[in-house]
């Protein structure tokens, strides 16, 4: 027990004590090999040689010859790093006797000690890498007295170290920051004594990290730079940071010196500093620059900047205005503007885009949202037709900024029902979304807006006038012209009128917005209002009484004429002139398109049907006894969409609707109804009327009419002769007498 | 029981051996390491040698050629031994080789010629004359250094004899 205890304690001791022992600094000739026992090296101890060795067989690399003439290492050849290096791969793949000399100048180079292999694929890079470092510097056929040298032993295949004469040898010098650390004689490729390792390659790299890429006026930005060591070796020098700053004095920097550092070393330095609002649009940045970077490249490296842009707390909201809504005729002008509404305070510059998308009928307009698409993108969703109309980059500082307008922008000759719809897009529209915001898009429907043409006569409503007006790009040169519907003399209204033109002030469409400039015969009777939308409607009289009713014609008649069914065919040629009663609900009118040259009056209680035109003759006419008049007097008057043409008075005290069939409530009109137009020769008096007929209104027409009221002198005639023809009692003359008492 | 407590005393005395042992092991530790201390230091506070001056100046790159020939000078003229002033002296030719001066490495070479004749020597004026061109005197040189050098048996013997008449014979075919 006391013996095991004592042999452990001197093992352990003698251990302990062994590095202390004097070692000697080169192994002796006789000494051991280099080289681990294995393929290619046949033996691990016992290398020696006679005397000197032999030329070439026990040089390190081969290349002498026996006779000692010849470079191992030709001096014309090898005579930069990057041809030492070359050199040196390409022996390490020779032969064995070429592979072990190179194998061993690579590890000595890299610091191996006894009893190494050759080295691996990894140590030959790391031995390249050694050697490229920018410390490293070789000086090629330097003379220089060498002594102790290496000898390759050609039986047991590897490398020695022993004693040698002194001689005046050619050699190469390797240096690392000045120090000599290798010596090589070129006319055997031997390493001398001179061995000690190059050091292993290091690299410092530098990063900034920041915390955030935004900020606000009032909240700190911090970056954290580090410097580490990346080896794999250890520093071999130390060096010096400094911390870069822009803009210049809106953050703190700094530098200092550092020593040399083992692999995985690491630093960290941290700045921060808190946005001002004078910082607002400014981009704070940091970074750090480290010199040396590294062992091969002694220059500086800086490490990728990093910035927080300042930004205030925002929210834009695009959207956009046009000048006309609803549905307008292909050609109508609009203005297009784009805006940016703002809340908060924004320095920050933001991209924007104006879009004009072509949605074809019954496909759905895309709604606003806040997208990572690009205006294109999302608004060719769905196949819609995308047009940029404007694109531009602004820095919002007021509540509201107007970005774009387009004036006199004319509206396609596009399908009726299609839809133009214009959006404006931003980006980005606030400090958290950084994608673009699309408004809601404003658009119009390609349509018809009818119109009424009355000539002949005046137009007297006993409420408001108000007709639709278009502004379409037309005439030579192409300008903005106002259609309209029209009156050819007086218009008199009890209530506004609002864009019926009176002596026929929009025939030709007007070059004059202002409706007073096509308005000369309008009265309407209302008092001004400029709070109400536009004082346009109500500058045009003002007479004070209103307007009287129309006339009771039917009353004329009395109670005379002929009763009749549910029709009446008008071109019955036992149809005889004269009156005419119907006291159905319905009375349906047929026949009048041939020549009809006799005076039907026709009086119906109920509701009058014109399902064809109505023609008077226009031949055969001697007298005023033989003009030919039809007066149709009914509560209710409809018109078939087929009719073009209806030669006769028309009166009702309901209502005459210009499109049999059409309700008069929520009608549901569109342009593949009733499209044709209608002509009416004849006076017309009814409570209400409802203008159905889509005619007209198209490109190349528009101030074609779709319902055309015509009063012909014929009917005066006709009247005045009718009117002799009575045997009532009539007024001819008034004549105010003075009162009696 | 009585034989329990002759164990106890055996067991004590046995580690009271322990002790005083180990006490000794390291009173002599103690003193080898003193030792070994004292003889590294001395060893490192040694005066250089000329040999180990002239390597420590030739070895240092990162001082100028122009220095490190201005400190052998400064060594070679205040060396009075002519062994030691050889050395210094055939650094500086060896310098001066190696900054392709040959006007100069000649001047040294020849002046440790005067102070230590030997195959270094020799040899150095040799180079000196090679740099420059004089093949002739070149090949006397090396001529002088092979014969001032251990003579091999064998011809293809990697011995200074034979490098320095491989180089004789190269000055020589250069000659023709």
């Amino acid at each position: 027990m006391k013996i095991k205890i004592l042999i452990s304690f001197f093992i352990i001791m003698s251990s302990f004590l062994a590095p202390l022992a004097l070692s000697p600094k080169v192994e002796a000739v006789s000494g051991d090999c280099y080289f681990k026992k294995g393929d290619p090296v046949e033996s691990s101890s016992g290398c020696g040689e006679d005397g000197l060795g032999d030329y070439g067989t026990n040089d390190v690399l081969t290349g002498r010859s026996t006779s000692g003439k010849g470079w191992a290492i030709d001096p014309d050849k090898v005579n930069t790093k990057a041809k030492f290096i070359d050199f040196i791969i390409d022996r390490y793949h020779g032969g064995d006797h070429n592979k072990i000399g190179a194998s061993y100048l690579i590890q000595k180079m890299r610091g191996e000690k006894r009893l190494a292999s050759l080295p691996s694929g990894s140590e030959v890079q790391d031995w390249k890498n050694r050697v490229n470092a920018s410390d490293v510097t070789i000086k090629f056929y330097q003379k220089r007295t060498v002594g102790a040298t290496t000898w390759y032993d050609n039986d047991k295949k590897n490398i020695f170290l022993g004693a040698h004469p002194d001689v005046s040898r050619r050699v190469i010098e390797i240096y690392q920051r000045g120090d000599l650390r290798a010596v090589i004689e070129m006319e055997c490729g031997n390493m001398t004594a001179q061995d000690d390792p190059l050091s292993s390659p290091w690299d410092v790299d530098p990063n900034t990290t920041i915390n955030t890429p935004t900020v606000s006026p009032g909240e700190p930005v911090i970056w954290t730079h580090t410097y580490t060591n990346k080896g794999p070796g250890s520093m071999t020098t130390g060096g010096t940071y400094k911390i870069n700053t822009s803009p210049s004095g809106t953050s703190s920097g700094g530098s200092a010196n550092y020593g040399a550092h083992e692999k995985g070393w690491k630093v960290t330095i941290t700045r921060s500093y808190v946005a001002k609002a004078s910082d607002l649009g400014k981009n704070l940045c940091q970074s750090i620059t480290i010199d040396p970077n590294s062992s091969t490249n002694s220059s500086s490296e800086t490490s990728a900047q990093k910035c927080a842009r300042v930004v205030g707390d925002y929210n834009l909201t695009p959207g956009v205005d046009l000048t006309v809504s609803g549905v307008v005729d292909p050609g109508s002008l609009t203005t297009v503007t784009g805006t940016v509404e703002k809340d908060g305070s924004s320095n920050t510059p933001s991209q924007w885009e104006l879009s004009k998308v072509i949605i074809a009928p019954g496909k759905p307009v895309p709604a606003a949202g806040d997208s990572t698409s690009t205006p294109q993108a999302y608004f060719e969703n769905g196949g819609n037709n995308w047009t940029s109309q404007g694109v531009g980059t602004a820095t919002f500082t007021q509540q509201l900024t107007e970005v774009i307008k387009l004036n006199n922008v004319e509206i396609d000759e596009l399908p009726v029902g299609t839809r133009i719809c214009w959006a404006l897009s931003i980006k980005p529209p606030n400090n958290d979304f950084g994608g673009w915001r699309h408004s809601t898009p404003v658009c119009v429907t390609i349509g018809k807006k009818p119109k009424l043409q009355i000539t002949g006569g005046d137009a007297r409503i006993r409420g408001d006038a108000v007709t639709s007006t278009s502004l379409i790009n037309s005439g030579t040169p192409k300008q903005p012209t106002l259609f309209g519907s029209w009156v050819e003399f007086g218009v008199f209204s009890q209530g506004k009128n609002s864009g019926l033109a009176s002596g026929a002030g929009t025939r030709n469409g007007s070059i004059q917005p202002d409706q007073s400039q096509w308005s000369k015969l309008t009265f309407s009777n209302v008092i001004p209002n400029p709070l109400e939308d536009g004082q346009d409607a109500y500058k045009y009289g003002n007479f004070g009484a209103g307007l009287p009713s129309a006339p009771e014609i039917s009353e004329y008649f009395g109670s005379q004429g002929s009763p009749i069914g549910s029709s009446i065919n008008l071109s019955d040629p036992g149809l005889a002139a004269g009156v005419y009663r119907s006291t159905g609900s319905e009375l349906q009118v047929t026949g009048g398109a041939g020549s009809i040259n006799k005076t039907l009056v026709i009086i119906s209680t109920g509701t009058v049907k014109i399902t064809g035109n109505i023609n008077y003759a226009s031949t055969g006419l001697t007298s005023i006894n033989s003009i030919p008049q039809v007066v149709i007097i009914a509560s209710n008057i409809e018109i078939d969409g087929g009719v073009t043409n209806i030669d006769s008075w028309l009166i009702a005290s309901g209502s005459i609707n210009t499109c049999l069939g059409i309700p008069t409530t929520n009608p549901a009109l569109h342009s593949g109804v009733c499209g044709n137009p209608l002509t009416i020769n004849g006076p017309v008096a009814t409570n209400k009327l409802y203008l159905y007929r889509t005619a007209g209104s198209n490109p190349g027409g528009a101030g074609d009419p779709a319902e055309r009221f015509n009063l012909r002198p014929d009917a005066y005639l006709w009247a005045y002769n009718y009117g002799l023809k009575t045997t009532q009692p009539i007024t001819s003359s008034v004549i105010e007498l003075p009162p009696r008492f | 029981m009585v034989k329990m407590k002759k164990q106890h005393i055996l067991k004590k005395r046995t580690i009271v051996v322990i002790v005083i042992l180990l006490a000794a092991i390291l009173a002599a530790s103690g003193y080898i390491l003193y030792k070994a201390y004292q003889e590294s230091s001395s060893k490192t506070s040694a005066p250089l040698t000329a040999d180990e001056k002239t390597s420590e100046i030739l070895n240092d790159d990162s001082i100028s050629d122009k220095t490190a020939q201005a400190e052998l000078k400064k060594l070679a003229d205040n060396e009075s031994d002519s062994s030691k002033k050889a050395t210094y002296l055939l650094g500086l030719a060896t310098s001066y080789t190696n900054s392709d001066n040959y006007t100069a490495a000649l001047d040294f070479a020849k002046s440790a010629e005067v102070s230590n004749q030997n195959a270094l020597s020799a040899a150095a004026v040799a180079d000196a004359y090679a740099g420059s061109g004089n093949y002739q005197e070149a090949a006397k040189y090396y001529e002088q250094a092979a014969q001032r050098s251990e003579k091999s048996a064998s011809r293809s013997e990697r011995s200074p004899y034979n490098d320095y008449l491989n180089l004789k014979e190269d000055m020589e075919s250069r000659i023709k």
